[in-house]
């Protein structure tokens, strides 16, 4: 009788569990390898973060093997209309579009249109003859060598992000990709004409190299890049709320947006800032998308499977394997960045040798402090979102160290 | 199984991979031959040792729209060395000479090499013997020879070394000066004919003789040959090159023939095959030297062959992320060769477009057949549409 309870209150659990949309289905974490006490230590050290620092507040999810570990929430999605953070809350991912955007760059790569070292100007003509600036800015001459598809996943094509003041920083406001009108042609259009900041493959610099990828998309699918995403990604793995826009129905559920500045701790971005106000993004691969931690659980999952989830293939094994060798300098692969060897090196600092992620695992975050990693060798995704600019601490380094003091096996 | 097949069938979910998946392949493939880039081509893939996939798209000879068949002859040039190499592992088996055994103690041609220095200034004595290794790895020093202004261009225009048989051929290459010293560069060239005729010095029968008896009729692979018998004529691809009109046009006089159907028995490109023939013998490799009960190699020796035999700084004619083991490129940087793979994965191609792999992590083969001497975009396609294809 006993027993049948239990199974009576872990079919309830589980049932329950997925109905409230964790995008994937729970089970009792000793099933899987995780010990339910230490996973509770995870929640008092975001509830501090709350208390103590008056950050809004945190959405933790911790997946093994398939299944939901934990699913917490703490805090506000909007501290000043006291509206708390709920397991459905919508958030900016900003560069966790990223990861999205180059699943789709290969979903069209393995049907044959394109090889990773094919020039990008085969489809896009602007980037054809890139001009590049010399070290300093002060001279620009032709480029030597021409972007590839493997240039723009791997941020070693030459683009940049235009946050600094140098000269270049001054040409990409022409980009403008935040008015109404803007375009992926316009952006793709605009970026032609500026030089990159050095030669294709080169070095790493961040940049809207995973925009471009966007529009790429668009061209060589002959369809509006987000019908893409919709109609090949998250139609197909049920990510439901994920999209470049927050629909009308959906806006109750959108957290606000803060920022951290030195002098005056966390502020909403007001009014003005259009961040915040606004439902309706750029199409923008590299930063655009709203999502919730269901649906990104879904995409994460999706790639621990090696490009499969719940019978839907996006991809193939071979594919996602491709996607996290550390194809640059050891340390980024196709759209994330990879746990290549953990041996001492004194040579780079990027190279995270201080995390307890296992060699393989593949990660990355967004600006407003959301991360996710996916570690294959211990089949564990942990996903943590919230929405502070500038964040200045360390919850994710702390949230991933709990993640792995939970396991037991 | 029929014998144009080389193997048996599978559904290709039996052996984890997807037929609509492998239905990719079809439409990128034909638009190369619709596009009238290339003549034809045929795609092959098994796994498991099952055939997954064998479709072939265009014309066998354009010009009299003969369509090309399953069972098309094709001249398979550089993907002759892998065969060769075999050749020669198999006497190694039997303790005849080892890897770092002089080649001149088999072949005295090669006693006393002399070697120029850079940029040909100079010539000097070799400061190392060249050894069975060094020929199967391509770091001997002997090349082709090219257009070059090094003067070892012009010495390998007048040896004119596909004149005579194997031992005239050796007897040329002996008298000319080496590029570099044994051992200190990868460079592309004469080694594997050279094996040839070590084949021929060592088990005291025609190399021709010799890959019939020992490889061709146990493997059942009965296309293969230096030449065509006139009774398979009809069934002899024709060769093509890119036009001017970025069509194609036919090659009269193939490289390396030594007439109409008849080839020069050359180790490093005078082999003609059919894809079933090719992949039997792929599928020997990767069942670690076995196909059907009969055993060519030890699995330590086809292990000893695909591991990297040299150094990581060069990269066998430009393919990146590859070393070379003996007789193979080894794929050791998946990231590095810009395409999905595995490590360890050995392949090698053929001046005619040709090319093939064995991925012993997957247990797949991929084959490509066509007939063009000119740049193959295509391969790369068909190695993404093949891997895409694997679903478990």
């Amino acid at each position: 009788m006993r027993r049948l309870l239990t199974y009576a209150c872990l079919l309830f659990f589980c049932v329950t569990t997925f109905a409230f949309g964790q995008g994937l289905p729970g089970t009792v974490p000793e099933e899987v390898g995780v010990s339910t006490e230490r996973l509770e230590h995870i929640r008092p050290v975001m509830q501090g973060y709350v208390d103590k620092e008056n950050l809004p507040g945190f959405l933790t999810v911790v997946a093994r093997r398939g299944k939901i570990v934990h699913f917490e929430t703490v805090g506000m999605q909007d501290i000043e209309n006291q509206k708390p953070i709920k397991p459905d809350t919508i958030f900016r991912i900003y560069s966790m579009s990223k990861p999205v955007t180059s699943v789709a760059v290969m979903i069209l790569y393995e049907e044959g249109h394109f090889q990773l070292d094919t020039p990008v100007s085969k489809f896009i003509p602007g980037f054809e003859n890139m001009k590049v600036y010399n070290d300093d800015q002060t001279e620009i001459s032709d480029a030597k060598e021409k972007i590839t598809v493997k240039h723009l996943l791997t941020h070693t094509a030459g683009l940049t992000y235009g946050w600094g003041d140098n000269p270049v920083d001054e040409r990409y406001k022409e980009l403008k990709m935040s008015e109404p009108s803007a375009t992926l042609a316009g952006m793709a259009k605009t970026l032609s004409d500026i030089p990159l900041v050095h030669e294709p493959g080169e070095r790493w610099t961040y940049g809207v190299s995973t925009d471009v990828l966007g529009y790429l998309v668009e061209v060589v699918s002959e369809m509006p890049f987000e019908e893409f995403l919709q109609t090949r990604l998250f139609g197909p793995l049920g990510m439901i709320d994920t999209a470049f826009s927050v629909p009308r129905e959906k806006r109750d559920r959108f957290a606000a947006l803060y920022s951290y500045t030195k002098d005056n701790g966390l502020e909403r971005v007001g009014k003005k800032a259009t961040a915040n106000d606004a439902f309706t993004f750029f199409p923008s691969g590299g930063g655009g998308l709203v999502s919730t931690a269901a649906d990104y659980i879904r995409f994460c999952q999706m790639l621990l499977n090696g490009g499969e989830l719940d019978g839907v293939r996006i991809l193939a094994k071979k594919t996602v394997e491709l996607m996290r060798y550390p194809h640059h300098d050891g340390w980024f692969g196709l759209g994330f960045s990879v746990i290549n060897d953990k041996k001492p090196s004194d040579t780079d600092d990027k190279k995270s040798k201080d995390t307890p992620e296992s060699v393989g695992s593949f990660s990355w975050g967004g600006a407003a402090a959301t991360i996710f990693w996916i570690d294959p060798q211990k089949e564990l995704i942990g996903l943590l979102m919230t929405q502070i600019h500038n964040n200045p601490y360390p919850f994710h380094d702390q949230f991933k160290a709990l993640a792995y003091q939970a396991l037991t096996e | 199984m029929t014998m144009h097949e080389g193997l048996p069938r599978a559904v290709p979910e039996d052996v984890g991979m997807s037929t609509s998946r492998l239905e990719r392949i079809t439409p990128v493939m034909q638009r190369w031959v619709d596009d009238g880039k290339i003549p034809c081509v045929l795609t092959m893939i098994a796994r498991e040792g099952r055939l997954v996939h064998f479709e072939k798209f265009g014309m066998q000879d354009v010009a009299s729209a003969k369509p090309i068949e399953f069972d098309t002859i094709f001249r398979i040039y550089s993907m002759t060395k892998p065969i060769t190499s075999i050749a020669v592992m198999m006497l190694y088996e039997e303790g005849h000479f080892q890897l770092g055994t002089p080649v001149s103690d088999l072949i005295p041609a090669f006693k006393d090499m002399q070697v120029y220095t850079e940029g040909g200034v100079d010539i000097v004595d070799a400061e190392s013997e060249m050894t069975v290794k060094h020929l199967l790895t391509h770091t001997s020093g002997l090349i082709y020879g090219g257009d070059g202004e090094h003067p070892i261009n012009q010495k390998y225009r007048e040896a004119n070394y596909y004149r005579g048989d194997l031992a005239y051929m050796a007897q040329e290459l002996g008298k000319i000066p080496l590029l570099h010293h044994p051992g200190d560069e990868w460079n592309y060239g004469m080694s594997t004919d050279v094996l040839g005729y070590l084949v021929e010095v060592v088990s005291g029968m025609p190399f021709a003789d010799f890959l019939k008896i020992r490889i061709f009729d146990p493997l059942g692979m009965n296309d293969t040959d230096f030449s065509v018998p006139d009774e398979k004529a009809d069934r002899y691809a024709t060769l093509y090159e890119p036009a001017e009109d970025g069509g194609i046009q036919v090659i009269e006089n193939a490289p390396v023939s030594s007439g109409p159907l008849r080839f020069f028995h050359s180790g490093g490109a005078g082999l003609q095959s059919t894809a079933a023939d090719y992949l039997r013998f792929c599928q020997m490799l990767l069942n670690e030297g076995e196909l059907d009960g009969v055993r060519l190699l030890g699995k330590k020796t086809v292990e000893l062959i695909r591991m990297n035999h040299i150094s990581d700084d060069w990269q066998p004619l430009e393919r990146t992320g590859c070393g070379f083991g003996l007789g193979f490129a080894v794929v050791t940087d998946v990231a590095e060769t810009h395409g999905p793979g595995s490590l360890g994965t050995y392949s090698w191609g053929g001046l005619a477009s040709t090319t093939f792999w064995i991925d012993p992590a997957e247990a797949l083969i991929g084959i490509l057949m066509t007939q063009l001497i000119g740049d193959s975009p295509f391969h790369a396609q068909f190695r993404v549409l093949t891997y895409q294809a694997i679903i478990d």
